[in-house]
């Protein structure tokens, strides 16, 4: 501390020590807020309407391999969702997505899709109300086709914060719905 | 060169004594700590992130004006060294 | 200054770049990752990450999540991408990974190699990003793309050498 160097020196680390706490203090506080506003218990959710469609696509751009044809699906769906709880002071944004999970051929076997997704940065656009959305996104199985199998639509969440940990939650609605089988070629 | 280097050194130096030391490193400590916890309950209580870096932002503009410079209150009680003696 | 003091000097350097390395590597072993710390160089991901943001990286999980964000290189390609989980299939042993940056328009699957349709997520993650911290990394990008901050730090580091004895 006895010259100028030095006192800037140490006005530097002890500034490094309090960015440290500041930053485990907004990390740790932001999940007990979070907790708190009971985010992992969200049922004001509702998907419904849901419609599938089943098409055969010949781009490796949409899993087709050595030239065979690929099954792809696509839905489409009414959603209405209120996702304001997961605004808070260390919320930069949140990842909303609409997943689909179904199982495989054999015992153990499982997996689960997204179809669809919104990214959402300001507390006053965490109201969804979709009609008839489209999916955003073709999916294809690791299988060759889907055979016309169940699954279960959810939407889940994922807090980015401006500093901290992530958070990824599910809001607690299951829609089922079964996939549609080839009619068309594309 | 050294000694160039050194009388360079010496311009930039701005020493405080031994009590000043003490003074400067106990304020530099509580200002930060009051800094932290000003931000957080800044942050809080306007539910925004951004209060909470603007106030350590102000706290450490204003630690570092209390603790860098060599203020005349960090020079109250200078070193009194013994008179230089020749014993030949 | 003669040659003792210059070895201590030497000694003292070594000690805080040895222990820098020693940190970094035990972080490797805890978090089971090869590169536990991933500064973001594009802006694929945006708004969430941009260049320069920092995240710490957890490769113990049994199996990720669809939403996760994960970071992972193609085989013989070193650049680390920070991408999101699109879709995953898994069994008890093995799980394949579909990822997508936010904001490409498309999934990764032209970022693969040839003939792989999915990520094994065993083999092909350095890890799942678990902690945010933004902007700080900005200093390494600077460092490698800006060649008047990396002298202008030279610079700086070789004029505090020389005025401070210590």
């Amino acid at each position: 501390m006895f010259n100028l160097a030095n006192r800037v020196q140490v006005l530097l680390n002890q500034t490094l020590t309090a960015v440290s706490v500041l930053t485990a203090a907004i990390a740790l506080i932001s999940v007990v807020q979070l907790y708190f506003a009971g985010v992992w218990s969200i049922d004001t959710t509702s998907i419904s309407n849901v419609k599938a469609i089943a098409l055969l696509k010949n781009l490796r751009s949409f899993g087709a391999l050595h030239g065979k044809p690929k099954e792809n699906s696509k839905i489409a769906f009414d959603l209405s969702a209120d996702l304001t709880p997961l605004f808070h002071w260390n919320t930069k944004q949140i990842f909303v997505y609409l997943t689909a999970e179904y199982e495989g051929k054999l015992a153990g076997l499982s997996s689960r899709v997204t179809y669809w997704d919104k990214i959402i940065t300001r507390r006053e656009d965490a109201t969804l109300s979709l009609k008839n959305a489209r999916a955003k996104y073709l999916v294809w199985d690791v299988e060759k086709s889907f055979r016309g199998r169940n699954a279960t639509l959810r939407l889940e969440w994922s807090i980015q914060p401006y500093v901290g940990a992530f958070v990824l939650g599910e809001t607690l609605v299951g829609e089922d719905f079964a996939f549609a089988s080839v009619k068309r070629k594309s | 060169m050294d000694s160039l280097a050194t009388s360079v050194a010496a311009i930039f130096e701005f020493p405080i004594d031994f009590a000043g030391q003490k003074k400067a490193h106990d304020l530099l400590s509580r200002c930060l700590s009051l800094g932290v916890l000003a931000s957080i309950v800044a942050g809080i209580f306007t539910n925004s992130i951004h209060a909470l870096v603007y106030t350590f932002a102000a706290s450490l503009v204003i630690t570092f004006v209390a603790v860098v410079p060599a203020w005349p209150a960090f020079k109250q009680n200078p070193q009194s060294f013994l008179p230089v003696k020749y014993d030949l | 200054m003669n040659l003792r003091e210059q070895l201590t000097q030497l000694l003292t350097l070594a000690y805080v770049f040895l222990s820098a390395f020693v940190a970094w590597k035990a972080l490797g072993l805890v978090t089971n990752s090869h590169s536990p710390i991933v500064v973001v160089l594009s802006g694929s991901m945006l708004p969430a990450f941009d260049r320069g943001d920092i995240l710490l990286l957890w490769n113990r999980d049994q199996q990720a999540r669809v939403g996760d964000i994960v970071v992972y290189e193609i085989a013989d390609k070193s650049i680390p991408i920070v991408h999101r989980v699109l879709r995953e299939h898994h069994s008890t042993e093995k799980q394949l990974l579909l990822t997508k940056g936010d904001n490409n328009m498309q999934d990764d699957l032209p970022l693969y190699a040839k003939g792989q349709l999915y990520l094994n997520q065993k083999t092909d993650l350095v890890g799942t990003a678990k902690f945010f911290f933004p902007k700080l990394g900005y200093v390494t990008i600077l460092l490698t793309e800006n060649q008047y901050f990396k002298f202008g730090l030279l610079g700086l580091m070789g004029i505090s050498a020389v005025l401070t004895s210590e």
